[in-house]
């Protein structure tokens, strides 16, 4: 002769427990909700973003470098030297090299703006392997070409189109660089990693020289390395490009800023997953003081039980199980609301989704465990509760 | 009559602490033996509701011994009393302590939920007991749609559907009306007559009369009744 609980009957004593107070149930567990939906939010933006940034740098490559011209010790250089792309491009694991110059002109949408408003774009002389060394594609038109280089024809930046008003390209539009009409041949898209180069308009090296007499020395020499060696290209690189003076060269890799700002985003994720923890303690302790009030209140329930022949066992199971119920959902609606924003934000930035599946387990587990928790003072309350007294009538 | 005793009190006292302290129940014989009826009477604050929860192992003696089917409660651990409730004794509560908003089938069925009954057949037996009480009508409704009588019959079929040794019923018609109440009265006699064990506690004369044996209490000691 034994007293005893079937597991199913106990989940639906507890379930009933519930099911009698629905309003304060929802109430309550909408702590936990809250708590939960902020950290899987949270997670799953930034793992989208991750995600998103990753493929970006896939494509981008990390194995770009930037030459420019930097602060020396004794002096400071406006370009580098003219051999630089040349010198570049004979170290090994170095795979392509191209350059920029700059113009000492203006872009105007035409010849009645005055040359002072340049719009903050300036003019570079570009080689034709620009768009591949950069892996630029265009919104519109074509780069620049070997045709190109000779004549009057530019290709504008994302930024630099815009502010010129360059939205339309049948009939070919033209803008007046420094004193003459040039043919707007492409348009390129947003590069990710040089903001730069989206206010520039791009012209040919031979019509730079004749119309504006720019000097071949580059202003800024971009290179692509052999991906596993790109550290040590970066090491030899200021002294090939200035062997004379090698501290007047500045090298950088693009794709770092990227990482940084990575790094930044994390730093804050781990913030805000903190405070989503802050908001599951607070939800667990609301439950636990819910559930105290509800021993109170149920002492009755609880003396029949023990007449019907619950152990002391029993109604501490009752309540803990109540209190993981009530966790548990708040934990799923909580992880269902923290997918849906995920969802929701990553279809809005035109982010790759990426719910993360392991933090979404967990973070239901981690409700289930507060629940256990904030259940076990309440529980051992109740099962603390004398039979006879809980009985007797009020 | 030969039969062992379901319950016997020998000597029992039960004191509550704190000053001063209240001896609710001072050296009580009493033996109910299978097959009786029996009411216990006396005023309120006489100590029966302290005696029936002994009675029904809710609660355990400071002195003497208390014997459910010869065994003495004191010695058993919580687990053993339990099992003893869930298997041997049914009660009844003059609030009838019904869950609200389960269904009187449900609230029958609560009765069986601690003995690993499956819940197909706690129903089943539930649906039996509840036509026995003449509730077979009433199966689907909820205490709030029952009357004070009704509600009684379910915790008196809820008290009766694990087959205890015995029944206690503590005020059974203290919310009732009259009608009510000598309906409930005539069950309890019906059910004993088909067998069950039952020891009712009243502070109603009235009623108390209606019972083949009466033990009168006052002040925590029996003053009439203790011997068959």
């Amino acid at each position: 002769m034994r007293s005893g609980l079937r597991a199913r009957d106990a989940v639906a004593v507890s379930y009933a427990g519930l099911a009698s107070r629905p309003g304060r149930s929802v109430l309550t567990a909408l702590g936990i909700a809250i708590g939960i939906a902020a950290i899987v939010a949270v997670l799953g933006i930034t793992a989208s973003g991750r995600a998103d940034l990753l493929a970006t740098l896939d494509e981008l490559g990390t194995n770009l470098l930037r030459v420019t011209p930097g602060q020396g010790v004794f002096s400071a250089a406006d370009e580098l030297p003219a051999t630089a792309p040349s010198m570049l491009g004979r170290i090994g694991p170095v795979r392509q090299v191209t350059e920029t110059t700059f113009v000492d002109a203006a872009v105007r949408r035409n010849d009645l703006i005055s040359e002072l408003e340049t719009g903050g774009i300036s003019v570079l002389a570009a080689r034709p392997g620009l768009a591949g060394v950069l892996g630029a594609t265009m919104a519109d038109g074509r780069f620049l070409d070997d045709a190109a280089a000779t004549v009057p024809a530019v290709v504008l930046g994302d930024v630099a189109a815009r502010r010129l008003g360059i939205t339309a390209f049948d009939p070919r539009p033209r803008v007046f660089v420094g004193d003459e009409w040039f043919t707007v041949i492409g348009v390129m898209e947003p590069l990710t990693l040089h903001p730069d180069l989206d206010r520039s308009a791009l012209v040919g090296y031979d019509v730079a020289a004749a119309l504006f007499d720019t000097e071949p020395a580059p202003t800024t020499v971009y290179l692509r390395a052999a991906p596993e060696l790109v550290e040590d290209v970066v090491g030899v690189v200021a002294a090939t490009a200035n062997p004379e003076n090698p501290d007047q060269v500045e090298v950088t890799r693009p794709s770092d800023a990227l990482e940084a700002r990575q790094a930044a985003d994390e730093a804050l994720t781990v913030l805000l997953v903190g405070l989503g923890g802050v908001a599951l303690l607070v939800g667990g302790v609301a439950i636990a003081n819910i559930m105290v009030m509800s021993v109170l209140e149920r002492r009755r329930e609880i003396g029949v039980r023990r007449a019907l022949g619950a152990t002391r066992g029993h109604i501490r199971t009752q309540f803990v199980l109540e209190s993981v119920l009530l966790a548990g959902l708040g934990g799923v609606v909580g992880a269902a609301l923290g997918a849906a924003i995920t969802v929701a934000f990553a279809a809005n930035q035109d982010f790759r989704v990426a719910v993360p599946l392991p933090a979404l387990a967990a973070s239901v587990g981690a409700a289930l465990a507060i629940g256990a928790i904030a259940g076990l003072y309440p529980a051992a309350r109740a099962a603390r509760i004398q039979p006879a007294e809980a009985v007797r009538a009020a | 009559m030969t039969t062992a005793p379901v319950v016997e009190l020998e000597s029992v006292a039960k004191v509550y602490p704190g000053p001063p302290p209240v001896r609710a129940v001072d050296g009580v014989d009493l033996a109910v033996a299978a097959g009786e009826l029996v009411a216990v009477v006396g005023p309120s604050g006489s100590g029966k509701s302290t005696l029936l929860h002994l009675m029904g192992g809710l609660d355990r003696p400071t002195a003497g011994a208390v014997r459910i089917e010869g065994q003495d409660i004191a010695r058993l651990p919580d687990r053993r009393l339990a099992a003893l409730r869930a298997h041997r004794i049914g009660f009844v509560f003059q609030d009838f302590f019904l869950l609200d908003g389960v269904t009187a089938l449900d609230n029958v069925a609560q009765g069986l939920l601690y003995r690993r009954v499956p819940a197909r057949v706690r129903r089943e037996r539930a649906r039996t007991v509840l036509t026995r009480v003449g509730l077979g009508s009433r199966l689907g409704h909820v205490p709030a749609q029952l009357s004070g009588g009704e509600r009684q019959r379910v915790a008196i079929a809820r008290a009766l559907v694990g087959e205890p040794a015995f029944v206690l019923a503590d005020e059974p018609t203290g919310n009732l009306d009259t009608a009510s109440s000598d309906a409930i009265v005539a069950l309890l006699g019906e059910l004993n007559g088909a067998g069950a064990t039952i020891v009712v506690i009243t502070h109603d004369l009235e009623v108390a009369s209606r019972f083949p044996r009466r033990v009168e209490m006052r002040d925590g000691r029996i003053t009439a009744g203790a011997a068959r």
